[in-house]
């Protein structure tokens, strides 16, 4: 059940320290092939967090997100050999879980999910006054400049942060841009962010 | 690749969105509880068709044909004997072993019985049609299920 690991695990992919995120998931991946079944529930566990913000940037609702992620599970299960190279597997689930974010954003007609997602930020942000005085300063400022973002840096930016190496190819789709201008634009989004860091400073 | 300050930036945005919008905590046992449910699911096998013959023996009102499934080790025969529109299945399952037999037409259940500890089973008094035949070992969360086969 849920164990000291399970909290250890359950950030984003840590760069530096430790084996990456991408090598722990390749590792239980090959173990769950060679039989051992307890170690998909490793994997779940180890990538479910990073997958859940990865769906969250697309604007789906919390319940849509649940989904995706579940289907995405159920679509490893189902093509276990598909996937030839141990090393891809973290790649494999970030990509499906983008690709069916992306089908519902578009199954459901949303154009610009910003109205949805203002009103359940709304929701979402009932906090306990502890944890809301505890909440640092600096954290404030960073959300405000976020949400002051474009949608499609805020997506960008948030499937960059917790994608190890996201596929430039689907993204470009999504983000109706050429696959050349990804890079570019990561820089305009951050540049636009610490842009709005200075002037909420200002204020 | 990153600056280092770029990366610093994705690290502190990071930690934000975990916090400002974290995962549910019951998601990961949710998904466990989908993949268990379809493990369970999927624990059968299909008992392909190795033959479907029919003999000369025991004729009355037509000799009675005779199907073997198989997916190795298990073996399932089927005699099938039909008399004026009604039919008749015996089955026999081999290795033996004790466990409930059940047929099913589209998918829903229309007859079930028991299978001796000799593997022995018998279906009496069918209506023509197409007949799956699904077998449960008793101590076994698996099954088994031949492919459709006509009765007529």
């Amino acid at each position: 059940m849920s164990d000291g690991e399970t909290v250890r695990d359950s950030g984003p992919p840590d760069r530096g320290e430790a084996a990456p995120l991408w090598a722990r998931a390749a590792e239980l991946f090959d173990a769950w092939r060679g039989g051992r079944a307890d170690a998909m529930d490793g994997l779940v566990r180890l990538v479910t967090p990073a997958l859940w913000h990865v769906v969250r940037a697309y604007g789906l609702g919390r319940d849509e997100a649940e989904d995706v992620i579940q289907t995405t599970w159920l679509a490893l299960v189902r093509t276990g050999e598909g996937v030839h190279d141990a090393r891809t597997v973290l790649a494999w689930l970030s990509t499906t879980a983008r690709r069916e974010s992306w089908r519902v954003v578009k199954a459901t007609g949303r154009q610009s999910p910003t109205d949805d997602e203002a009103l359940e930020r709304l929701g979402d942000s009932v906090e306990s006054a502890e944890s809301a005085a505890e909440r640092n300063v600096e954290g404030d400022r960073l959300w405000r400049a976020v949400e002051s973002l474009s949608e499609r840096c805020r997506r960008l930016l948030r499937v960059i942060a917790f994608s190890d190496r996201p596929d430039y190819v689907q993204l470009s789709t999504e983000l109706q841009m050429p696959i050349g201008s990804i890079g570019p634009t990561r820089g305009r989004c951050l540049d636009k962010l610490r842009e709005l860091l200075t002037t909420g400073e200002a204020r | 690749m990153m600056s280092r300050d770029d990366q610093e930036l994705f690290g502190a945005l990071r930690e934000l969105w975990q916090e400002r919008d974290p995962m549910p905590p019951g998601l990961v046992d949710d998904v466990l509880v989908a993949l268990g449910t379809r493990r369970l699911a999927e624990e059968y096998r299909e008992l392909l068709l190795v033959s479907d013959e029919r003999t000369l023996a025991g004729a009355r009102g037509g000799a009675p044909r005779v199907l073997e499934f198989g997916v190795d080790p298990v073996t399932l025969l089927l005699r099938i004997e039909s008399d004026a529109g009604t039919h008749r299945i015996d089955g026999w399952l081999a290795p033996p072993r004790s466990g409930r037999a059940s047929l099913e037409t589209a998918g829903h259940e229309v007859a079930a019985t028991d299978i001796s500890p000799e593997g022995r089973f018998e279906f009496a008094g069918l209506a023509p049609g197409g007949y799956r035949l699904v077998i449960r070992p008793d101590g076994s969360e698996g099954y088994s299920v031949t492919g459709e086969f006509e009765v007529r």
